[in-house]
């Protein structure tokens, strides 16, 4: 019997590295195999092909970088403190990757044409905006109120996933901070929201 | 027989533009550069190279696609609704595929980031200009006393140049309605 002679999670790793980096379309196979030193035929075998690569890529990628930036969600603290926290936690150094989300990367070069990718960045949202919804709903919020602050902040999530690529960090902050002070500033004493 | 050129420059800068639409900038080639405008590669290695036709593209979305309609934000006299005008249009261009893929600029910062100056300087005109613009709309509605906060409008400003990215990830995956309904809650943020 033959061993498996590499570890897939370094391989896939390596790929979100050069994917986020170069675009996956502009990788070949050969740069991948260049990145990995996993020779072609292997990763065919692993994963069937240059889309399977970037599907386990993106699966690895929530499971080890996305999940743990949600579940700063669930924390009991102030809720403009958690906030914050969440939408820095995208632009901090992490493993070596660039500013903002891999997941919104490459939801911009292929959801248009690619409906797998287009589900993952719809479950991908669907799952920030449950986590949104229960941060207020945990906050003695309505169910109402709740879904329609998390309108607003899955919209700021987006915005800054792409606008805070080109701001410097101390723009990062005072942008992410005058977006919350406008959304969050419209709940009054009483928990209603306008 | 060599071939000639038969188009002008900026012809192929516009059949270049849509290439790096759809596609991005790193994922295109020289050889998909001259497949796609119909030249010799030797004319994009020599003569109109990919980072020149790039540029240019860039430059001609600002210049021929988003001043024109800023200047007509700039000069509306209907206050917040023509910028939810604006966004509706957006909306529109997006779903429809008008835009073949999200907004061409916010794809190029989500691609190259501030990875190269000269592009750089063009998010800055691009986004600059937005900017005032919406300032100049801000002016004119809390001249028609739309908006409760005029000390914020510098903010509001930002804020609403932050939309259009969110909206060019949003129309992937929501639907007209919910689009229209998501701008109507964000100006609402402002009245």
């Amino acid at each position: 019997m033959r061993y498996k002679e590499f570890n897939t999670n370094k391989v896939l790793e390596d790929c979100i590295s050069l994917f986020w980096q170069h675009g996956f379309g502009a990788c070949s196979i050969n740069d991948i195999v260049k990145k990995t030193n996993v020779n072609r035929f292997s990763l065919y075998k692993e994963f069937d092909n240059k889309e399977g690569i970037l599907l386990e890529a993106l699966h690895l990628y929530h499971l080890r970088y996305s999940a743990s930036q949600i579940a700063i969600l669930h924390q009991d603290k102030p809720i403009k403190e958690v906030l914050t926290q969440f939408y820095l936690s995208y632009l901090k150094d992490i493993n070596g990757h660039p500013p903002g989300c891999f997941i919104i990367h490459v939801s911009t070069e292929l959801v248009d044409h690619n409906n797998l990718i287009k589900i993952k960045l719809n479950d991908y949202i669907k799952q920030i905006e449950t986590a949104l919804i229960e941060l207020f709903q945990r906050n003695q919020f309505s169910m109402a109120v709740s879904k329609k602050i998390t309108l607003r902040l899955t919209g700021l999530f987006c915005n800054s996933m792409c606008f805070c690529l080109i701001q410097s960090p101390e723009e990062r902050i005072s942008y992410i901070e005058m977006s919350l002070d406008l959304i969050l500033n419209k709940i009054t004493q009483n928990g209603t929201y306008a | 027989m060599a071939r000639t050129l038969n188009k002008s420059y900026p012809d192929l800068v516009k059949e270049a533009q849509h290439l790096f639409w759809v596609k991005g900038y790193k994922t295109v080639t020289a050889e998909d550069l001259a497949d796609h405008l119909n030249v010799s590669k030797s004319v994009i290695y020599n003569k109109y190279t990919k980072d020149m036709l790039f540029m240019d593209a860039l430059d001609s979305y600002v210049i021929s696609l988003s001043d024109p309609i800023m200047a007509e934000i700039r000069n509306s006299k209907d206050g917040l609704d023509s910028l939810r005008k604006f966004f509706y249009m957006l909306i529109d261009a997006l779903l429809d595929k008008t835009f073949p893929r999200s907004c061409l600029m916010v794809n190029t910062v989500v691609e190259l980031r501030n990875e190269q100056n000269r592009v750089s300087d063009i998010y800055d005109r691009y986004f600059g200009n937005m900017r005032s613009s919406y300032l100049a709309v801000l002016h004119h509605a809390v001249k028609m006393k739309q908006i409760k906060n005029p000390q914020l409008i510098e903010s509001y400003a930002d804020f609403l140049v932050g939309l259009i990215f969110g909206i060019s990830i949003l129309y992937k995956i929501k639907s007209k309605s919910q689009l229209h309904h998501y701008i109507d809650e964000q100006l609402s943020l402002i009245e």
